[in-house]
């Protein structure tokens, strides 16, 4: 994609970030599962959803600030007239994790009964 | 035994950390693909006549999936798709792209089909004849004194020099070490230590029976001081009568390591192990808890490169297969030595180290860097 070395070195370094802050929201959910009780999954659900929202919801922006820092300074190393950059519309984290509490729900049901 | 609910929450949150992962990373990823106008394939070093043949049209391609996102065309293909930005004309090619064309010149003809012509490509590419040596990248580092050194003990004597207080050199004075075996090792090594300045060793060769060489650290985790971790290379494999070049090559060709067939065995070998020391010295005095901040990292991002390939279950048996391919057979060991394959894949094999290695190894240097202050 880049025809200079700098373009180049912004791409690869762009990645490497993206990827450790993918890492980053892995260990930051793992985390935060502590907060879901599995013998109350009812009661401490809604502290567990609105803290994994928030984490994905954090790092989406860092990650979209990481995207147009990169775009920014690529185009300026590969000397690209800068395009507009695009405005995302993702669906909200709290929707996208929602199903978390019901699966272990169900699972732990099919788990009880043998399966 | 875990209690159904227990197991229930473990196996979710593994999931979820999954997709919270591919979440934001969606973020990132589509600000860039939806800013940008035109799209090329880039290939995984080694790709099939297919992938090599639409890589080298450049930035030809008007979206993502024209140029083949998410599809594999040939087996453990690892080839993917990046935007292009600006005018096509101005696309140069890297070298391999460059490879990629110049197979594409010689084997197309009038009339001939994409498929035939792929496999042409494929076929161009695999001839020996026309495939490109890779060097290991040279160290700016002296090796004067061991290059010019007429004895193992010389060679010991020499390697001492070099890395000085950081670490004791022992065993190269066996009579029954080869000169140039135990050169090539002590170079490496040499090099190893000039990379990665906040490793200090003790460097051993010592008996060791079936291992090429070992990696040893203390229990109580690294300190940075000398003499917590070792390096032992066997002595039977530096030794006159030593098959390691046949087991060696035979490791390599079989996919075991990631190494060709000019590969010198002692330069992966040594890479390798002073993989096992980055990893013991990224982990800090943590070393013998599990999982360490390191091996979570490791693993997510592991994680990542899997689903990207639409592999979710991260034990199951695509997951060994990918490791087999992205890392080596050895990697399929265990976490630990996927770590140490990604070294030595990286200071072997250079520029052609595979993506998931490049990751891996610039994750650790990070740490260091951190551990460092």
């Amino acid at each position: 994609m880049a025809r200079t070395p700098e373009g180049k070195r912004l791409t690869d370094a762009h990645k490497r970030a993206q990827i450790r802050l993918g890492a980053l929201a892995a260990a930051l959910t793992v985390e935060n599962a502590k907060r879901l009780d599995v013998d109350d999954l009812d009661g401490t659900r809604e502290a567990w959803l609105t803290t994994q929202a928030a984490i994905v919801e954090a790092l989406r922006r860092r990650s979209e600030i990481l995207a147009e820092d990169y775009l920014r300074a690529f185009w300026k190393a590969e000397g690209i007239k800068p395009s507009e950059l695009a405005e995302l519309d993702l669906k909200p984290a709290r929707e996208v994790m929602a199903w978390v509490v019901p699966v272990i729900k169900t699972r732990k049901a099919k788990y009880a009964a043998g399966g | 035994m875990p209690r159904a609910v227990d197991r229930a929450k473990a196996a979710t949150i593994g999931e979820a950390a999954s997709q919270a992962q591919y979440e934001v990373l969606r973020a990132g990823r589509e600000k860039v693909q939806q800013s940008a106008p035109r799209w090329r394939r880039v290939t995984d070093g080694n790709p099939c006549g297919f992938c090599a043949m639409v890589c080298s049209r450049g930035p030809a391609y008007r979206s993502a999936d024209a140029a083949g996102q998410g599809r594999r065309y040939h087996a453990h293909c690892g080839c993917t798709v990046e935007p292009f930005f600006g005018d096509p004309s101005t696309w140069v090619p890297s070298p391999d792209e460059a490879r990629f064309i110049e197979a594409y010149n010689a084997s197309w003809k009038p009339g001939i089909d994409k498929w035939d012509l792929s496999d042409d490509i494929g076929a161009w590419l695999s001839d020996p004849a026309n495939a490109v040596a890779q060097e290991a990248k040279a160290s700016g580092l002296d090796l004067t004194g061991i290059n010019a050194a007429k004895t193992t003990q010389e060679i010991g004597a020499e390697l001492q020099k070099v890395i000085g207080t950081r670490g004791n050199v022992s065993g190269f004075d066996g009579a029954a070490l080869d000169l140039e075996r135990t050169r090539s090792a002590a170079e490496q090594t040499a090099r190893m230590f000039d990379r990665y300045p906040e490793v200090n060793a003790d460097v051993q060769v010592v008996k060791l029976g079936k291992p090429y060489a070992q990696a040893v650290g203390s229990r109580d985790g690294y300190d940075g001081s000398m003499g917590n971790l070792r390096l032992q290379i066997s002595s039977a494999k530096l030794g006159k009568r030593s098959k390691v070049d046949e087991m060696f090559r035979h490791d390599a060709e079989s996919g075991h390591f990631h190494a060709h067939g000019d590969t010198d065995p002692m330069s992966y070998i040594v890479s390798h192990e002073f993989g096992h020391l980055v990893d013991f010295a990224g982990r800090g005095q943590i070393a013998g808890t599990a999982p360490t901040p390191m091996a979570l990292r490791v693993s997510a991002i592991k994680k990542q490169l899997l689903s990207d390939e639409g592999i979710v279950n991260i034990n199951g048996r695509e997951q060994f297969e990918w490791v087999k391919k992205n890392v080596s057979g050895y990697g399929q060991s265990n976490l630990d030595e996927q770590v140490a394959e990604a070294f030595a894949d990286v200071i072997v094999n250079g520029d052609r180290a595979k993506p998931f290695s490049r990751l891996i190894h610039d994750e650790y240097v990070a740490r260091l860097k951190e551990r460092r202050g």
